[in-house]
């Protein structure tokens, strides 16, 4: 912890005395219209995945072009191209994603919608599935700590979404698309400008997809993926006054229910997961300029999103004994508020500030019942952070640039913190640019939410609740540094020719933790599983928790229209666990390799894309130890297996509309026994003689399904004179 | 596994050989100076133009704001195309149409 002090403390000094800065990338808040942005030169095609050169962080950038390689209904589909965000299942009952950024878990990666903070709390499980990838008009993914701007819950990282503007001129856009496993996909898009100047301008987008029909293709008498009907619409306004002004706001609703669990036929009482996901979302931005050359001006950010879930997992009367059930259950509702007042002033090109002050309320009403009980009565959570921020910026040409940043939060359950965050870019010559950023992370625990899985099994959950019964929250709190040198080769004028190294690292002092573990049942005498949560450093002897990871990404264009992407990760992720024989952190893949390739005839009416990834093994928990399949243990070394995943798609543009024809996984590799103990899912004595393990469907590392072969259409109508 | 990767690779090779292939010598090139101011606009030139008839090549340049157009002339004209840019509310003035 000193050191960690003592560092940031050396850098801050570093970036106040001798830094020079770079402007702050507010441009979702205030600042320039997108699509007034000069570009110097459009290339026929624009690149799917990319480094952003110009960029103060590490930045990848999915463009719409990435979005587009694949089937990508939704944005948990849309990272398949990274090997820095890994996603996966969160179980295999439940369809729920959640991705892996530096080998940490996905709730400590900030996503933002336009730079408004999105995802939090009970939407974070599902709300990946929740952004369909043909509403958004690019990705962007920040590696280490970011901007203080929008608070400091930014752990490993910053996944920004920009959505197709208002002012794109497509008075209408459809996309519609289909996979052989019946799951559909529609989106329509209209974007309308009310005057010549585009001074109002609106985009409406609507989106609806479903998986009508369950599968169940590895025979264990689960559905691979849940039954779902999902429906979201959205609309958002621009006005662009002539003075500078800016006022952008918007509504979105979602609505998602899904089914998953035992398929129909297999019992007359199968085991099911019932979740019904609603979400209603409103904010509005206004950025209003304090002089005529807008080199001072304030913005203000407003956002509520209410979100409600309910949920139950096998949850059933207990035959024979009124009022009590079997199962789990959790139901919740969320309000959450944000606010965000800035100030930023640039007098001239080298220095440039920002103050702010803002505030993050969350209210939680929560039930959760597990095992056998009754009905439980909400408990209400109230989580607030109130803080004040200041950012500087010094800019020094195209050489050099550092940004200084720091906020004092106030955590209504956890008192006063303060957190600096510093990062430094160089680029001494066209060819090399180097950054390096760190500081610190915090953000308030959901352990249940944030470890949806744990729902689907048939263990006793410990450790989520107080003395009282009452949901708890314990602030987490986190240290990252990392640094980044990318070389342009010098023989592609064009830069597309890059090769880059990063190395982050994540260490946390304050974590909620999660851990599987056999304890004796007193007074039975009986060996039971558990799944235990607790606070790092409950251990004795010394705790830890950190991941580093080195990455290479390798890009280039070796002759017009084919493009080539090469990229590995390596991950070592620690944590110390009671129920673990080793620190090596379980279900945290070790290594990933991704290649793609992307050829475009002239005029891009002919695009073939082919991805191939290898992902590496991960530790199992030790209980997984012993699972076996006909007598052969699974897990005997105690990781999973190597596994291959390719996908490829050939699309066909014309004038107005583009098909697509494409497969996923076409490897047809298949976790084995995605889902222990299914035979009984109720609980080992709700099966005659049954001896296997527990029912657990929590434990995912790999693909649920085999083979999918789908087919879509993208029709767009530009606006003419 | 090894057919389906052997496949993928003659099928891009025989794309890349058949399409990347210098445009033949009658074709022209014309090059026409427009109003165009981002990204945006661009992309609506290159998705719309690109399918007009004749058209065996385009690329934009945003900070000159000009369109770069390779035709095969027994199809189309500079004219033809410049009011194919027209139409799409951008101004089009003809700077430059030579031979290749």
């Amino acid at each position: 912890m000193k050191k960690y002090i003592i560092v940031s403390a050396f850098l801050l000094t570093l970036g106040l005395f001798r830094a020079s800065a770079q402007q702050i990338d507010t441009s979702g808040i205030y600042g320039e219209r997108q699509d007034t942005l000069s570009a110097s030169v459009f290339t026929a095609r624009q690149n799917g995945n990319f480094l952003s050169k110009g960029k103060d962080i590490r930045t990848e950038v999915i463009s719409a072009a990435g979005l587009c390689k694949m089937a990508c209904c939704n944005l948990a589909e849309s990272f398949e191209n990274s090997a820095s965000v890994t996603v996966g299942y969160s179980d295999a009952v439940t369809g729920a994603r959640q991705i892996r950024l530096l080998g940490q878990s996905g709730i400590y990666t900030q996503m933002l919608d336009e730079n408004r903070p999105v995802m939090r709390g009970l939407s974070a499980p599902w709300g990946l599935n929740f952004v369909p990838s043909q509403w958004l008009e690019s990705i962007q993914i920040a590696k280490g700590v970011t901007s203080v701007i929008n608070g400091v819950e930014s752990m490993t990282g910053q996944i920004n979404m920009e959505h197709r503007k208002p002012t794109d001129e497509k008075p209408l856009y459809v996309t519609a698309s289909y996979m052989d496993d019946t799951k559909a996909d529609l989106n329509i898009v209209s974007a309308l400008q009310f005057d010549e100047l585009s001074t109002w301008s609106t985009v409406m987008l609507a989106h609806v997809d479903g998986n009508f029909k369950a599968m169940d293709m590895n025979g264990d008498g689960f559905m691979d993926d849940p039954r779902s009907l999902n429906i979201a619409l959205g609309n958002r306004w621009l006005y662009y006054g002539g003075d500078g002004t800016q006022v952008r706001f918007g509504v979105r609703a979602i609505s998602d229910k899904r089914r998953g669990g035992q398929m129909d036929k297999v019992s007359d009482n199968p085991w099911t997961s019932d979740i019904l996901n609603r979400s209603l979302n409103g904010y509005v931005k206004v950025g209003v300029p304090l002089n005529e050359l807008n080199t001072s001006n304030m913005a203000m950010v407003l956002d509520y999103t209410y979100q409600n879930l309910a949920s139950d997992f096998g949850y059933v009367p207990m035959p024979g004994m009124a009022g009590l059930y079997n199962g789990s259950r959790y139901d919740a509702g969320q309000h959450s508020a944000f606010a965000n007042f800035l100030y930023q002033n640039q007098d001239n090109d080298d220095h440039h500030f920002t103050l702010g002050l803002s505030n993050m309320l969350d209210v939680y009403n929560e039930t959760f019942c597990y095992g056998i009980v009754k009905p439980r009565t909400p408990s209400r959570t109230v989580l607030n952070d109130l803080g004040a921020f200041g950012e500087y910026t010094y800019h020094h040409g195209d050489v050099f640039s550092a940004i200084v940043g720091a906020r004092l939060d106030w955590y209504n359950l956890a008192g006063i913190r303060f957190s600096p965050r510093v990062t430094l870019k160089w680029a001494p010559s066209e060819q090399w640019v180097f950054r390096a950023n760190g500081g610190r992370g915090l953000r308030y625990s959901t352990p249940l939410i944030d470890n949806i899985g744990v729902l689907s099994t048939g263990k006793q959950v410990i450790g989520l609740t107080d003395s009282d019964g009452n949901m708890i929250h314990p602030l987490e709190e986190s240290w990252t540094y990392g640094a980044n040198a990318t070389w342009y080769l010098p023989f592609d004028e064009s830069g597309k020719t890059y090769l880059s190294l990063d190395f982050f690292s994540t260490s946390f002092t304050r974590q909620m933790l999660l851990d599987h573990k056999m304890e004796m049942e007193m007074p039975s005498g009986n060996m039971t599983d558990l799944v235990r949560f607790y606070e790092l450093g409950s251990l004795v002897g010394r705790n830890y928790s950190y991941t580093n990871n080195l990455q290479l990404d390798f890009s280039t264009e070796p002759v017009r229209g084919l493009t080539l992407t090469l990229t590995g990760r390596l991950t070592d992720a620690r944590q110390t666990l009671g129920g673990q024989s080793d620190d090596i952190k379980p279900m945290t893949s070790l290594y990933k390799g991704v290649f793609n390739a992307q050829y475009a005839t002239r005029l891009n009416k002919w695009i073939f894309d082919f991805t191939a990834s290898v992902n590496g093994p991960c530790r199992v928990w030790d209980f997984m130890k012993d699972l076996d399949v006909n007598g052969s243990k699974l897990y005997a070394n105690g990781y999973t297996p190597v596994y291959p995943l390719l996908y490829a798609q050939v699309t066909r543009r014309f004038k107005g509309f583009d098909i697509y024809i494409g497969g996923e996984n076409l490897t047809n590799y298949r976790q084995p026994m995605p889902i222990i103990g299914a035979e009984a899912p109720f609980g080992k004595g709700s099966v005659p003689g049954y001896s296997g393990p527990e029912f657990d469907a929590s434990c995912v590392w790999g693909p649920l399904m085999g083979i999918k072969l789908y087919g879509g259409i993208r029709l767009t109508i530009w606006k003419k004179e | 596994m090894k057919k389906f990767l052997l496949a993928l690779t003659v099928a891009a090779a025989a794309v890349m050989l058949l399409t990347s292939a210098k445009p033949k010598d009658k074709s022209r090139e014309a090059l026409f100076q427009t109003n165009l101011h981002c990204k945006n606009c661009a992309a609506k030139i290159q998705d719309n133009v690109s399918f007009e008839k004749g058209v065996k090549d385009l690329s934009i340049n945003v900070d000159a704001k000009t369109v770069r157009i390779v035709y095969n002339p027994a199809k189309t004209d500079a004219g033809k195309l410049a009011e194919a840019i027209r139409k799409l509310g951008y101004t089009a003035e003809l700077i430059e149409d030579k031979s290749l």
